[in-house]
């Protein structure tokens, strides 16, 4: 049950992420998710769903809960839900590292 | 899968928690009114409580061993949308710590469903809007009776013309007249009817300055004739995202409040400008908001009255012409929002409130901004 047993880092480069139309969450994690990408320096890139818009994209994909960022190059896909504000524990939790800091992470 | 073989992590323990047998916390937590996740690491459920299945619309075996996300943790809760079969989606406050379930570390996610109280809140809403509407309502009737005092002259100046020369250009003239004076009052009770009707829940993306301009449309009818209107809108004025329809409500109310403060004579200004910083000194205002501002020449406030208007209740208009719910609506609706409000006032000279509103995320990503915009109205 190891959290950062992914063998090559950030390789794929693409996420998604599931909100929920206007809802108050979903502003913040528009907004997280360009800071994300600011700081992964285009490393990564993160696509949105509206699961209000797209019901069927979010039953596919087994959506429960918004917002929720989700790595679906693995299976099971690695997900996160709630405020994605606090970044250093997303991009651990990814295996990202951080752009221009030489913080290693193991 | 052995139950019970959790314990909350030592730095999250409670001395006087010690007291509890096992037994007993797991029947606290069986029967709690908060739904109860334990996820994996990696996002598996572990185990959820009835409570929480209750939130996700299906059985706890249907829960258990999904994939459903590793919950985020922090300090806060955090609020997370869920969305179940058949029923609408559920507004949830999470909250998550960590704790070990059978000898491995896990997340332990508390969720309560706070829809309920949301929809009580949207329903106050609802009536201070039914206030505004009220208000707006018996401007319009007072119109309309002028409107019908025209139509009575008009109709009896032209039968007495039909009467007396029936050839009189005039009379072709007087009738195109009235038929004009028609068209206002469809316009003044369609568009009370538009108001009445548009709910929306949540914040939106919109385009500020359009929507100004359609509320000045009916204000103009509404304010009298001694009133003048004069809009000031910044073309370059950004998206903003509020709840539009508690954003006309609080335009009216506004406007109402400067119609009685100028006893029938006067300028009511609205002004947007896309860098807010012009007015508050705060340099960092004008990144994250847009201002709008509601001026009127009318009599203004005291100190005293300041204090106190955003107060529910408090009005000065005696023989209930005031509700003291107007400025009231407008304070909750701009806390609601995540804005900010300032009012200038003196006695004597006047009265300008100025509201900065939350700019829309710069999303960089076009087709998302399309999407929120379209999405239909989500009502109960
Ligand atoms: N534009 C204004 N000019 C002067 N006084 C105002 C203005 N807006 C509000 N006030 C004062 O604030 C009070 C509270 O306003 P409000 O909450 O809208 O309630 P109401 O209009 O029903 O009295 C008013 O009674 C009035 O004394
Ligand atoms: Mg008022």
């Amino acid at each position: 049950m190891s959290v950062s047993d992914r063998s090559s880092p950030g390789a794929n480069g693409l996420l998604r992420l599931y909100i929920a139309g206007d809802a108050p969450g979903a502003h913040r994690a528009l907004a997280n998710r360009l800071r994300i990408m600011e700081e992964l320096a285009g490393e990564v890139e993160i696509q949105v769903v509206d699961v209000l818009a797209h019901p069927d994209e979010a039953e596919r994909t087994g959506i429960l809960a918004t917002p929720t960022l989700s790595d679906e190059s693995t299976t099971p896909p690695r997900r996160l839900i709630g405020d994605i504000s606090n970044i250093a524990q997303v991009l651990d939790y990814f295996g990202y590292r951080k752009k221009d800091s030489g913080y290693d992470h193991s | 899968m052995a139950r019970g073989a959790a314990e909350l992590s030592e730095q999250y323990g409670d001395a006087s928690l010690t007291g509890i047998s096992q037994f007993d916390f797991r029947r606290l937590i069986e029967t709690t009114a908060d739904g109860v996740l334990v996820v994996d690491l990696s996002g598996t459920v572990l185990y959820a409580n009835p409570a929480a299945a209750v939130i996700f619309g299906c059985p706890v075996a249907d829960l258990v061993h999904i994939p459903l996300g590793r919950p985020i943790i922090s300090g806060e809760t955090t609020e997370i949308t869920v969305h179940r079969p058949i029923r609408p989606p559920a507004e949830v406050e999470m909250r998550t710590v960590e704790l070990s379930w059978d000898g491995r570390p896990a997340l332990l996610a508390s969720l309560r469903d706070v829809s309920a109280h949301r929809a009580q809140q949207e329903r106050r809403r609802q009536s201070q809007k039914l206030e505004a509407i009220g208000r707006l309502a018996a401007g319009i009737v007072h119109d309309i009776n002028n409107l019908l005092t025209v139509f009575e002259s008009g109709l009896r100046l032209l039968r007495k013309q039909l009467r007396e020369d029936p050839a009189n250009p005039n009379t072709a003239m007087l009738i195109e007249e009235l038929l004009k004076r028609t068209q206002n009052g469809g316009a003044l009770t369609q568009q009370l009817l538009a108001f009445s009707r548009g709910q929306s829940l949540y914040p939106e993306t919109i385009e500020l300055n359009g929507r100004i301009k359609a509320i000045t449309r009916l204000l103009e009818r509404t304010l009298g004739n001694g009133i003048s209107i004069n809009l000031e809108l910044d073309p370059g004025l950004g998206p903003v995202v509020v709840d539009a329809n508690q954003l006309d409500v609080a335009i009216l109310n506004l406007a109402v409040n400067a119609k009685d403060a100028m006893a029938g004579t006067g300028m009511l200004a609205i002004e947007t400008s896309d860098t807010p910083g012009d007015i508050e000194e705060m340099p960092a205002l004008a990144a994250s908001f847009v201002r709008v501002t509601v001026s009127d020449t009318g009599c203004g406030m005291s100190k005293e009255v300041l204090a106190k208007v955003f107060e529910p209740f408090f009005t000065t208009k005696g023989d209930g012409r005031g509700t003291g719910l107007g400025l009231s609506q407008v304070y909750g609706f701009i806390k609601q929002s995540g804005g900010h409000i300032r009012i200038e006032s003196a006695v004597g000279e006047g009265t300008s409130v100025h509201l900065f509103l939350p700019r829309a995320p710069r999303t960089g990503n076009d087709e998302l901004q399309m999407q929120v915009e379209i999405r239909p109205n989500t009502c109960e």
